[in-house]
C-alpha cells in the first residue's frame, strides 16, 4: 500500500520533467535554426557588398577608358583639378570617380594605381564598410581581397 | 492515483509533445530553406564566372571595346543552371551590362574595360 501510494505522486512530476525536456531541446534546435538564419543573412550582405564594389571597379574602369581617359596613366593621388594633364579637358572633375554610386550605395575610391607592373584599384563602401583590392591584368579585373 | 492526477499528467505530456512538434516541423523547415539558399548562392557564383569566362573568351579578338549590347547578347548563350533565373540588362548609357539573380537579390554590373576586353 505504501509503495503504491509513492508510485501514485510521482506521476505528475514526471509528466512535468518528460515535457520540459521535450520543449527544451525543441526550443534549443530551433535556437541553432535561428542563429544559422542569422548568418546567412550577414553572408548574403557580404555578398551583396562585394557585388556594388565589383561593379564599381567595372564602372570605374569604363570611365577611365571613356570620357576620364586622360586620368588612366596618373594615380588618383594626382588627379586634382585644375593640375590635371593638358591632354584633359579644361573643366574636366575627377570627383565622380571618387565617389560613385552603385545600386543606390555609395562607393569612394581610395586608390588608383597604374605605376606598380599590375595596376591597382582599392574600392571601400562609403561609411567605413567593406573594403577591396582589385588588380587590373589583361584578362581583365581581378579581386585581390582586402 | 487518481483519475484526475492520471488526466493532468496526461495533458500535460501531450501538449508538450505538440508544441515540441510544432517547434520541430518548424525548426527543420527553416533549415531546408537554409539549405536552398545557400544551393543558389553556390549555383549563383558558379554562373557568374561562367558568364564572365564566356564573354572574355568570345569577344577577347574584338579590335574595338564590345558595347554592352553586345556583352549582353554573348551572355545570353550561356545557359542558366535549371531552376535558377538570369536577367540581363543595358544600362541607360549603354557602357555596362547587368547581371541579375532575382533568387539570391545579387546584381553585378560588368563592362567591356572590366573584363579587359578594351
Amino acid at each position: 500500500m505504501l509503495r503504491t501510494s509513492h508510485a501514485d505522486g510521482a506521476m505528475l512530476p514526471l509528466a512535468l520533467a518528460g515535457s520540459l525536456v521535450l520543449l527544451l531541446s525543441s526550443l534549443s534546435l530551433q535556437g541553432m535554426v535561428l542563429q544559422g538564419r542569422h548568418f546567412q543573412f550577414l553572408e548574403q550582405r557580404r555578398f551583396q557588398a562585394e557585388d556594388r564594389l565589383a561593379s564599381a571597379a567595372h564602372l570605374l574602369l569604363a570611365q577611365l577608358e571613356g570620357p576620364f581617359s586622360c586620368l588612366k596613366p596618373l594615380p588618383s593621388s594626382a588627379w586634382v583639378r585644375g593640375f590635371l594633364p593638358p591632354e584633359c579637358p579644361p573643366q574636366l572633375d575627377p570627383e565622380p570617380l571618387r565617389r560613385m554610386t552603385v545600386d543606390g550605395s555609395p562607393v569612394e575610391l581610395m586608390r588608383w594605381d597604374p605605376t606598380v607592373q599590375v595596376p591597382e584599384l582599392l574600392l571601400q563602401e562609403t561609411g567605413g564598410g567593406l573594403r577591396r583590392r582589385f588588380a587590373l591584368h589583361a584578362g581583365g579585373l581581378q579581386e585581390l581581397g582586402v | 492515483m487518481t483519475l484526475a492526477e492520471s488526466l493532468v499528467a496526461a495533458m500535460l505530456f501531450v501538449s508538450a509533445a505538440l508544441g515540441s512538434l510544432q517547434l520541430w516541423g518548424a525548426a527543420a523547415g527553416g533549415a531546408q530553406l537554409q539549405e536552398q539558399q545557400q544551393l543558389w548562392r553556390d549555383q549563383i557564383e558558379r554562373d557568374r564566372l561562367l558568364v564572365q569566362q564566356h564573354l572574355r573568351d568570345q569577344l577577347s579578338l574584338n579590335a574595338v571595346c564590345p558595347n554592352a549590347e553586345q556583352l549582353r547578347s554573348v551572355a545570353a548563350t550561356v545557359s542558366a543552371p535549371v531552376a535558377l533565373q538570369r536577367q540581363l540588362s543595358v544600362s541607360p548609357d549603354g557602357a555596362a551590362l547587368l547581371l541579375y539573380w532575382p533568387q539570391g537579390q545579387r546584381r553585378r554590373w560588368v563592362t567591356s574595360a572590366g573584363l579587359g576586353l578594351c
